[in-house]
């Protein structure tokens, strides 16, 4: 309704016009046609134009002024009205939207805080058994983490050896076990200096 | 959905503001340049709003369509006066409507030139 009112208010003549041909000659003695466009209320005549020499070739006397400002003012009042009617609606829908986005961002968030939660209470040794089910997860699923050498890696390493150290082995047995190399390997003699370096730490 | 249909109407409300003075204007000529004055601060400022502020760009972008859809719908009928009888009039100022902004476009991006890569 609205946009219709006003696309229709854009049509009709507002005023009366009248348009002119008067014959001129220009600066090079070239003969061209000069158009005069008047309106109804022009405060005064175009410059140039004397109406002995000029022909009337186009004329609009009949205008809609206040048909055009009735149909323009029913635009602007039904746009109105279907913006105050409307508030509540595009509100709520508004609402919806934002409550959505709102639930979906918390339930993410609970679960995250809940796992930090978890963390936070386990014990060092049963965080060193989710890590390596995480790892061994991993392993199943095709994925390289286990084999990039990681900083965290190394020293997840080192905690898992203190522990088999806090049980009572060797430290020859503890680093074969947990690097997986064989005594007497220039690698292992360099994992087993490394690790006495960390436990000194 | 529903959001679109309220600024479509918001649209239609400024827009029809903006005919209304521009009916107006073409009764009463006198206030040409001061309506002309005050549309193009409202657009320079609607685009400087858009462009580098963080303001209601929604409401920016509305209220300067409106004065630009009211503007041409004001003087819809004189254009077409204008189109059928003196169409070199129209297609004169038109040119100058796309050359102007084309001309200090090219400008800015001269004076512009290389800030915005060297940021990158």
């Amino acid at each position: 309704m609205s946009i219709g009112c006003l696309f229709a208010c854009f049509s009709f003549p507002l005023q009366s016009v009248e348009v002119w041909k008067q014959n001129e000659v220009n600066q090079f003695k070239q003969p061209y046609k000069r158009v005069f466009i008047l309106t109804e209320s022009d405060l005064q005549p175009p410059y140039g134009l004397s109406k002995n020499r000029a022909v009337k070739i186009s004329q609009i006397y009949q205008d809609y002024k206040s048909q055009k400002i009735i149909i323009l003012l029913l635009s602007m009042l039904s746009g109105g009205m279907a913006m105050l009617l409307g508030e509540d609606a595009v509100q709520g829908d508004e609402i919806d939207v934002q409550v959505k986005t709102i639930d979906q961002t918390a339930s993410k968030e609970f679960l995250l805080s809940q796992v930090k939660h978890k963390w936070a209470m386990l014990s060092e040794a049963q965080k060193q058994l989710f890590r390596e089910e995480i790892r061994a997860l991993a392993e199943l699923a095709g994925g390289d983490m286990t084999a990039e050498m990681t900083e965290a890696n190394i020293s997840d390493k080192f905690i898992q050896a203190s522990y088999l150290m806090q049980d009572g082995e060797t430290l020859d047995t503890v680093v074969a076990k947990t690097w997986g190399t064989t005594e007497g390997t220039p690698r292992h003699n360099h994992i087993r200096q490394q690790f006495e370096q960390w436990l000194s730490q | 959905m529903l959001r679109h249909l309220k600024n479509i109407n918001e649209l239609v409300l400024y827009a029809g503001f903006s005919c209304l003075v521009a009916f107006l204007t073409r009764l009463n000529p006198v206030f040409f340049f001061p309506v002309l004055m005050l549309r193009l601060s409202i657009l320079s400022y609607c685009i400087y709003v858009i462009s580098y502020t963080e303001g209601n760009k929604v409401i920016a972008r509305i209220i300067s369509a409106a004065v630009v859809v009211g503007w041409i719908g004001g003087y819809w009928d004189l254009i077409e006066v204008y189109l059928q009888w003196d169409s070199s009039e129209i297609i004169k100022n038109i040119m100058l409507i796309l050359v102007i902004p084309i001309v200090f476009f090219a400008l800015y991006m001269q004076w512009n030139h290389g800030k915005n890569a060297a940021r990158r």
